[in-house]
C-alpha cells in the first residue's frame, strides 16, 4: 500500500538517506530497525515531506506523493506520530483529536464516531477531553499523539519512537491500542522504535537500516532468532 | 483647577481610543508575525493606503460605514495578492529576505501615495457628528464609537481564533507549522489568508482614524513605531496583550502630550519599551499563541 522506492534525502549537503525502499501492507506492522543516526527518523520525515531534498518515489494506495507538500501527504491518508509527542499544547485535547477531521471537512456526527472510537482505545483523553494539551503527562501526550494521527482514519501510520521515556505499565497500554488499530482499522503501521524486543514482537516484518540505506529485510519472527544480525546492526544480543 | 480636571479626562478618553486603535493595528501585525513568522514592515503603510481607499469609497459611496467596510476587504484581497505573488517565492529564503521585501514594500507605498494623492493630507469629515456634552465643553461622539468598533473587531478576531475551524489551523500552526502540515493543514493557504486578514484589519483601522487626524502619505510611519511598541509590550502573539498594551501607549502618549510635547511624550512609550525590554522580555501578558 505504501512503497517508497529508492529514496534519497539530504540535510544541506549531507546525503542522509542514501536509497531506502521500503514496503508497507494494510494492516500490517512494520518495524525499521538501526543504530542512532543511520536515519531511521528522517526516512519517516521525507515520506511525510518534511525535508525539502528529496528524490524517489513515493507511492500510496495508487497515489503519487513525490513532489506533493507535507499537508498533501497528509490528506491522502498518511498519519504522523514524530518522536516527542508533538501536540499542540496550547490547543485542548478535543481539538487536538478535531485537527485532521477538520482538515478533510469531515461533519459532526462523523467526527463524533471517531472521537468515540479514540476514546474506546484511549479513555484517559476523553476523561481530558476540555484541558488543553500541555496539561497531559508524557504517556497520555503520546496516547494523544497517536489518537490524533489516528482519528482522520489515515492508510498508513508512521511512529517514531513512541515508547522513549514512558513507564512499563504505558508501554503495555500503548503495544495493545497500536496492534488493535491495526488488527480493527487494517492501518499499516511504519514503527521505528528502540525497544528492538518490544518492536519485533509487534511486527510482522522488519527493515535493518545502516547509514541511511536498508541493509536486510524480513520477517520480525526470523529477526529475533537471529542475534547475529541483531548484533551487527543494533550492537546488541 | 476645573480646566485641568476637564483637559485631564478628556486626554484620558483620547488616550482609550487611540490606544484601542493600536491595539486593533498591532493585532493585524502580530498576527501576521505569528503564523508567517514574518516583521511586516508594510503594515504601517496598509494602514495608509485603507485611509486613502476609504477616502476615495466615502466619497463614491457617499457613506462611511460602507466606506469602511470597502477599504477592509480590498485590503484584504490586497493583502492576499501580495502574499501569494511577492511574499511566498522569497519566504523559502530565510527570514531576512521578506523582511527587505516588505521594507521596501513600504517605501514603494508611501511614495506612490505621494505621486498619486499629493503632499497635502485629506480631509474626511466626521460621519457622526453628534456631541457629547462634557463639562462646559462638547466632545466628539465619534471617537467613543471608534473606540467599540476597534473593541469590537479585536474580540471578533478572538472568537474567529477561538471557535472557527481556520482559526484553530492558525493556532496550530502558531504553535509548530511542521506538524500543523503535518496533519494536513494547508499551511500556504493558511498563510495567504492571514496575511489577507492581518492587512484587512490594518486597512480598517486607517479608516477609522481618517476623521480624527486626516490622510495623508507617512500616517502609516506614526502609527507603525506605537504599534511596534504594543506588540512588544504586550507580548508578541497575545491578543489581550495587545489590548492592555494599547491602551498603556496609549494613554501614555495622551496624557503625556498634556505637558510634554507629541514627540516627547513618544518618549515616554519607547521608555515603557525598554523597561519591559529590560524586566519582562516575553511582554507583560506574553506567551508564544494567538488568542490566549
Amino acid at each position: 500500500m505504501l512503497e517508497v522506492v529508492d529514496l534519497h534525502a539530504f540535510y544541506g549537503k549531507s546525503h542522509v538517506l542514501q536509497g531506502v525502499s521500503i514496503r508497507v501492507e494494510a494492516g500490517e506492522i512494520v518495524t525499521l530497525l538501526g543504530r542512532n543516526g543511520v536515519g531511521k527518523s528522517t526516512t519517516l520525515k521525507a515520506i511525510m515531506g518534511l525535508l525539502s531534498a528529496r528524490s524517489g518515489s513515493l507511492r500510496l494506495a495508487g497515489h503519487d506523493l513525490a513532489g506533493l507538500a507535507t499537508h498533501e501527504i497528509a490528506r491522502l491518508g498518511v498519519g504522523y506520530v514524530p518522536e516527542d509527542r508533538r501536540i499542540f499544547t496550547d490547543l485542548t485535547v478535543l481539538e487536538n483529536l478535531r485537527i485532521g477531521m477538520e482538515v478533510l471537512g469531515w461533519d459532526s456526527p462523523r467526527q463524533a464516531a471517531a472521537l468515540d472510537e479514540a476514546y474506546a482505545y484511549f479513555p484517559r483523553l476523553a476523561e481530558r477531553r476540555r484541558q488543553a494539551g500541555g496539561t497531559l503527562s508524557g504517556g497520555e501526550q503520546q496516547m494523544l499523539a497517536i489518537a490524533r494521527a489516528v482519528a482522520p482514519c489515515p492508510r498508513v501510520l508512521l511512529i517514531d519512537e513512541p515508547t522513549e521515556g514512558l513507564a512499563p505499565a504505558v508501554v503495555g497500554e500503548l503495544e495493545q491500542a497500536i496492534r488493535r488499530l491495526t488488527a480493527a482499522e487494517g492501518i499499516g503501521i511504519l514503527l521505528v522504535e528502540q525497544n528492538f524486543r518490544l518492536a519485533l514482537r509487534m511486527s510482522q516484518r522488519a527493515y535493518l537500516m545502516e547509514k541511511g540505506a536498508i541493509r536486510h529485510e524480513g520477517p520480525a519472527a526470523e529477526l529475533l532468532a537471529t542475534p547475529g544480525l541483531l548484533r551487527q546492526y543494533l550492537g546488541v544480543a | 483647577m476645573e480646566r485641568l480636571a476637564a483637559d485631564l479626562l478628556i486626554q484620558l478618553i483620547n488616550g482609550f481610543t487611540y490606544g484601542m486603535i493600536l491595539a486593533l493595528v498591532a493585532s493585524g501585525f502580530t498576527l501576521v508575525l505569528g503564523v508567517l513568522n514574518i516583521v511586516n514592515f508594510a503594515h504601517g503603510e496598509l494602514y495608509m493606503l485603507g485611509a486613502y481607499v476609504g477616502w476615495a469609497s466615502a466619497l463614491l459611496l457617499q457613506n462611511f460605514w460602507l466606506a469602511v467596510g470597502a477599504a477592509g476587504l480590498i485590503l484584504l484581497v490586497l493583502g492576499m495578492g501580495l502574499e501569494r505573488v511577492l511574499i511566498r517565492p522569497v519566504r523559502r529564503r530565510g527570514p531576512l529576505d521578506p523582511l527587505l521585501l516588505t521594507f521596501g514594500l513600504s517605501l514603494i507605498f508611501q511614495q506612490a501615495a505621494l505621486i498619486v494623492f499629493g503632499p497635502i493630507g485629506k480631509h474626511v469629515p466626521m460621519p457622526i457628528e453628534v456631541q457629547l456634552p462634557f463639562f462646559r465643553f462638547g466632545y466628539p461622539a465619534y471617537r467613543l464609537v471608534v473606540m467599540l468598533v476597534a473593541l469590537g473587531l479585536i474580540l471578533g478576531l478572538w472568537v474567529f481564533l477561538r471557535r472557527s475551524r481556520y482559526g484553530m489551523f492558525i493556532r496550530a500552526t502558531v504553535q509548530d507549522r511542521e506538524m500543523a502540515a503535518a496533519m494536513g493543514v494547508p499551511v500556504p493557504r493558511l498563510y495567504m489568508l492571514v496575511f489577507g486578514i492581518g492587512s484587512g484589519i490594518a486597512g480598517v483601522s486607517g479608516v477609522l482614524m481618517s476623521p480624527l487626524f486626516g490622510v495623508y502619505h507617512t500616517m502609516g510611519l506614526d502609527i507603525i513605531i506605537s504599534s511596534f511598541i504594543v506588540v512588544v509590550v504586550g507580548g508578541m502573539g497575545s491578543l489581550p496583550g495587545s489590548i492592555v498594551a494599547g491602551l498603556l501607549i496609549g494613554e501614555l502618549e495622551s496624557l503625556g502630550s498634556l505637558f510634554l510635547k507629541p514627540i516627547q511624550a513618544q518618549i515616554l512609550s519607547l521608555l515603557m519599551l525598554l523597561m519591559v525590554l529590560a524586566f519582562r522580555p516575553q511582554g507583560l501578558l506574553g506567551r508564544r499563541s494567538l488568542g490566549g
